[in-house]
């Protein structure tokens, strides 16, 4: 039924004179096109939500530079400038245009199980940090929320693929989106997009999370494609704290390091604050995420205090409850600081780790801290 | 906890608003504090135009600056500094309630009203400090208010907000091991220095051998086939403190286990639950996998004073193996010492840590190690008079009275008749209250029990003596005292008198005013305070009935006078009269009334010549943990605990199961003392206690002819909350024949099995 509502809907909006198609639903389509080229009648969806810094964006959608199929593919440059000041940008494909689940639109995709692209850099190392398929929510939200990514460009073309088998993609507004940031492409990045589709392909099946391999990055260093988790849950006094994805004060390994500064003023009143790294962000295990680290018997990480004796109650790794909850949760804390870079080491040998979206997490109180406390991290990984 | 002489309230108003009006006229802008004394005390008076006077004066001069003050909260501040840091706002907001109530009480109801929703709508973060010991909230006044014009009710509608559901807790793996063989699985390191730590070598064995919920089995919980039924019941929604008293105890259980609280705290309230589900010996891992792990772990109390998490597991062990003797297992040589831990500041708290052994326990157990009383001698001795406190050779302490060991089996004696209330200025001396005239005190002789049919009047001075009393603690000031009336307590029914000095607490006696009360190093209150205790120890001291002096009622919490911010100088002074005492009294000993181990360190080392140390302790239900032995380390003094108790009353309990509670709550504390007596294992320096208290008190949730179940602060009693009208080990009924009817409660007989 579903898919009849869907294939009415294709023809509908593609084709509306012919309204009486009712014996054609008997043939399912085989894919449904989100871009192929500039003015295609199968592109249904629209490039129109623009993300983060849309000023740092300029797009291009008949891009004769060697296109992936036909004239055209779209050409993305994205300055990294910031100039709105939010570090990161993106582009959701809409339908209608600027749909951001307030109005009634979209598409009944049900029997599309794949989402495929084609993408290449300019220079290659450009990286996306995730491409999505559905995910806007609102009045009408989307029944599906699919992410993949981090991507790191080549400069040929390759093609890329969502698995959405066994996801309900019976209203899907945001038919697909990229999304990336300054920490990951500092200098910027061009890339071009061509060929988005939608694919039934009977032969595939639900993705269970493969077993990453070790060792798996939390954080390596700010442009890194290997960073996996997102500093976004930040907890208590989230006013006090004061987040750099990117110091160059004295990092342990590469070009940056994490700075922090919590300074314990009590900004909403808890006397403690905290951030975790989720996958995707701000995943308090309420969206499917998270990696399976199965194979991981420790998370290690660097630390060091800007004084030294500074005290962090806990580091820890999982824990998150919720639909979607951690499998396992491991902590070691309190732990003073010292001025040194030092290794801390968390035990996870007997932890079940086969899904994991709270990657790593810190917490500190004013009561350790009545100053507050500034310190560093660097090279937090899974081994 | 801050009950015992809050009737001091109205008179200490009174005092102010007498000081205020002697004070040469000065054309300076009076404070806003100095204008809130004033309020209240022509409140109090019930003088309606002096009340809109001063609160009026107050608002108009200090409105703008309370509405910045507003503007710059977020949130209901909580600690005292930071509420004492909006003081402008709490004094503005406490003005217009004051008028609001005076309006109330004039039956100008909509008026009232109006200023009600006004405090409700503009002053959201204000409070105004109780004397019963907390900060409480203008606007949930206000509502409560608003509720009662318009319903004529005040009950408050306590909403279950978690799983009621009654369950037990069926473990889905409980462990490989009973008694956990720690060193199989690791090394501890630094046993008995700073440096301890355990170093988990084999976690994989560990995680198995403990099981569910116990660290660091973090899975097998998720695994739980009853977490995914919890979860899809929706029974672990809600906010985890108020799991800790849910019947639901699978509920309560997982979401503990697999909580985000600090580690310390999760593992010990994970424990609490598998020890109310009867899981016993998993309990015990619980508890002792804390010690192991996170010895120094710490939370905070209602009252914003640390909680250290391993000494609790510890009393809480020893409670368990106590009351479990099936067990067959005794915990040896386990200790948590907290260097720096006698003040709010944990920044500085280093954790000694020790974390002894699971031995057997055998026959061998029950024979003391420490030499028998008459085996050894005194080798100090506090006072030369008929009352002093002996130091034995083996270190232990003992009181010793006319030649004979005395054991404080004490009670807080403070019979109000229903309806009365310090709070409205309406109550009256126990000692005089002769409401039948029959020409003698109500309480005292006249009460009769509610079983009795013939109502004899039997008095509870009797009742007293039956179950075992022989002391009532009892303060000088500011109510009068008859001598009379304790004569014959102590000639016919065997009760002695701690006499007290309140010491500055609540402004008393140094003639301070109450806002910003007694000043340790202001030379002429001290100069009064001294005449307030000479005055105490001269009219007293030849009095049969006297056992010995309590100076303070807690002072180190500070609220009207500055102990808290000065302790040194407090203790110190509180030594120079215990020295002045001694001269004119060298029959009787002198004992502090201090606030739990708050600043113990400083009154070991500031007051030598106070020879007991007191101190009113609400710890639970598994005694007083650490405290003797603290004592000893930092004072090495008899100790004794000035207030214990627990309220009958607990939130969706039977009347009877409240009293089950309460008496459990008794014996526990009792047996705690017991244990730390003279020539017992324990630290050998307790001799007594004084419970807390013999009659309900229905004025203490503000409503005095209502008996209130209303939780006012959360502490660790049986809901989790404490219910102040309801401490008595004796009732008044449904109050209708107060003052005199009493319903002995079972923690009444519980004492009368063990005192007597």
């Amino acid at each position: 039924m579903k898919r009849l509502v869907m294939f009415l809907a294709v023809l509908f909006l593609a084709l509306p004179i012919l309204a009486s198609a009712q014996e054609q639903a008997t043939d399912t389509p085989k894919e449904f096109g989100v871009y192929s080229d500039k003015n295609a009648k199968t592109n249904h969806f629209i490039p129109s939500g623009w993300m983060g810094d849309y000023g740092d964006i300029k797009m291009n959608d008949q891009s004769a530079d060697n296109p992936h199929g036909g004239t055209t593919s779209i050409q993305f440059i994205y300055s990294a400038k910031k100039t709105q000041n939010q570090g990161w940008a993106g582009v959701y494909w809409q339908n209608p245009a600027n749909n951001w689940g307030n109005k009634k639109g979209g598409f009944d995709l049900s029997g599309m199980n794949k989402l495929t692209f084609w993408a290449r850099g300019l220079k290659g190392g450009e990286v996306i940090q995730k491409v999505m398929v559905g995910g806007i929510k609102g009045t009408y939200p989307d029944t599906a929320a699919v992410e993949m990514g981090p991507i790191e460009l080549t400069d040929t073309w390759k093609q890329y693929t969502v698995n959405l088998a066994g996801r309900d993609v019976s209203y899907i507004n945001g038919g697909f989106g990229w999304a990336t940031n300054a920490d990951l492409n500092p200098e910027g990045a061009t890339f071009y997009i061509d060929d988005i589709k939608f694919e039934s392909d009977p032969a595939l099946k639900p993705e269970s999370k493969k077993q990453e391999a070790l060792p798996f990055y939390v954080f390596s260093d700010r442009s890194s494609a290997r960073n996996h988790f997102i500093p976004s849950g930040w907890m208590g006094d989230y006013g006090d704290i004061k987040y750099e994805g990117a110091s160059k004060e004295d990092p342990y390994l590469g070009d940056t390091c994490i700075k922090v500064i919590y300074n314990g003023l009590k900004a909403q009143g808890s006397g403690w604050a905290g951030i975790f790294w989720q996958n995707p962000a701000n995943n308090w295990g309420t969206v499917d995420g998270g990696f399976d680290l199965s194979k991981a018997t420790k998370l290690t990480f660097w630390a060091r205090g800007l004084k030294g004796g500074e005290r962090i109650e806990e580091f820890k790794v999982g824990g998150i409850m919720g639909e979607f909850s951690d499998s396992d949760s491991a902590v070691i804390g309190p732990v003073i600081l010292e001025k040194e870079w030092k290794q801390y080491s968390i035990d996870l040998k007997g932890k079940d780790m086969s899904y994991i979206i709270g990657g790593f997490c810190w917490s500190a109180n004013v009561d350790n801290n009545p100053e507050g406390a500034t310190f560093y991290l660097d090279e937090i990984k899974y081994e | 906890m801050r009950k015992i002489f809050t009737y001091i309230l109205a008179l200490t108003f009174l005092g102010a608003a007498i000081s205020f009006a002697e004070s040469p006229v000065v054309n300076a802008k009076p404070s806003s504090g100095e204008l809130i004394n004033k309020s209240w005390a022509a409140h109090g008076k019930k003088d309606i135009e002096a009340t809109f006077k001063y609160t009026q004066e107050l608002i108009d001069l200090y409105k703008d600056e309370a509405d910045k003050e507003e503007a710059t909260l977020k949130a209901l501040p909580k600690a005292k500094n930071e509420i004492e840091d909006v003081q402008v706002l709490n004094d503005v907001a406490t003005a217009y309630f004051i008028q609001a109530e005076s309006l109330m009480r004039q039956e100008k109801t909509g008026e009232a009203k109006k200023i009600f929703k006004l405090i409700i709508n503009k002053y959201p973060f204000a409070q105004a400090w109780d004397p019963r010991g907390w900060f409480w909230s203008i606007k949930l006044a206000s509502e409560q208010s608003v509720k009662k014009i318009e319903t004529g009710s005040i009950e408050v509608e306590q909403k279950k907000k978690v799983s009621q559901l009654p369950t037990k807790v069926v473990l889905y793996d409980p462990g490989t091991e009973d008694i956990i063989n720690y060193e199989k699985y690791g090394e501890f390191k630094n046993i008995s220095t700073r440096d301890y730590k355990y170093i988990v070598k084999d976690q994989e064995g560990l995680i198995a051998a403990v099981g569910e919920g116990i660290y660091p089995n973090t899975s097998s919980v998720r695994w739980d086939p009853e977490l995914k039924k919890a979860q899809k019941e929706k029974r672990l929604e809600g906010d985890i403190w108020d799991f800790s008293h849910s019947p639901d105890l699978e509920a309560a259980f997982l979401k503990w286990a697999t909580a985000s609280e600090p580690q310390g705290v999760r593992l010990f309230y994970t424990a609490l639950i598998l020890e109310k589900s009867g899981l016993i010996k998993q309990a015990l891992k619980c508890y002792y996998s804390i010690v192991v792990h996170y010895p120094a772990s710490y939370g905070w109390t209602y009252w914003h004073t640390p909680w250290y998490v391993g000494q609790a597991a510890i009393a809480k062990i020893n409670f368990i193996l106590r009351n479990n003797p099936q067990l067959g297992y005794k915990l040896e040589g386990a200790d948590i010492k907290i260097i720096n831990g006698y003040d709010n500041d944990v920044a500085n708290d280093i954790a000694v840590t020790n974390p002894g052994k699971f031995v057997k326990s055998g026959k061998t157990d029950k024979v003391t190690t420490k030499p028998k009383q008459d085996l050894t001698k005194i080798i100090k001795r506090s006072g030369e008079g008929k009352v002093y406190a002996a130091k034995y050779e083996n270190g232990d302490w003992q009181l010793v009275v006319e030649g004979s060991p005395y054991i404080i089996k004490g009670i807080t004696y403070s019979p109000t008749k229903v309806g009365q209330s310090p709070d409205e200025g309406t109550q009256t001396s126990w000692m005089e209250d002769d409401f039948n005239q029959n020409g003698r005190a109500d309480g005292p002789y006249d009460s009769y029990l509610d079983v009795d049919p013939r109502k004899t009047p039997t008095g509870d001075f009797k009742f007293m003596q039956s179950m075992g009393v022989n002391t009532i603690r009892l303060y000088h000031h500011p109510g009068k005292v008859d001598k009379k009336v304790l004569r014959d307590m102590y000639e016919n029914y065997g009760i002695r008198v701690i006499m007290g000095d309140f010491l500055g607490k609540y402004a008393l006696g140094s003639g301070a005013a109450w806002n910003p009360g007694t000043d340790y190093n202001n030379e002429e209150q001290k100069t009064k305070m001294i005449e307030s205790v000479k005055g105490m120890v001269n009219e007293y001291k030849n009095e049969p009935f006297i056992l010995f002096w309590l100076l303070g009622n807690e002072n180190v919490y500070g609220y009207a006078c500055n102990a808290n911010t000065e302790p040194d100088a407090f203790f110190k002074f509180a030594n120079e009269v215990a020295k002045i005492i001694k001269s004119i009294d060298p029959d009787h000993p002198v004992a502090i009334c201090s606030g739990d181990i708050l600043f113990l360190d400083k009154f070991g080392k500031d007051a030598p010549d106070i020879d007991i140390f007191g101190t009113n302790a609400y710890r639970g239900d598994y005694g007083f943990g650490r405290l003797w032995k603290s004592v000893k380390e930092e004072a090495d003094r008899p100790a004794f605990i000035t207030e214990f108790g627990c309220p009958a009353y607990a939130e969706g309990k039977t009347p009877e199961e409240g009293e089950d509670g309460q008496a459990a709550y008794h014996k526990a504390s009792w047996e705690n003392i017991e244990d730390n007596m003279a020539y017992s294992l324990g630290a050998g320096n307790a001799i007594g206690g004084v419970v807390f208290e013999w009659l309900d008190e229905w004025w203490k949730a503000y409503e005095p002819s209502i008996h209130d179940t209303k939780g006012l602060w959360a502490g660790p009693f049986p809901d989790g909350f404490m219910h102040e009208e309801w401490l008595g080990l004796a009732s008044q009924g449904n109050g209708k024949e107060s003052p005199f009817l009493r319903h002995l409660r079972k923690a009444y007989y519980t004492y009368q099995r063990l005192w007597r």
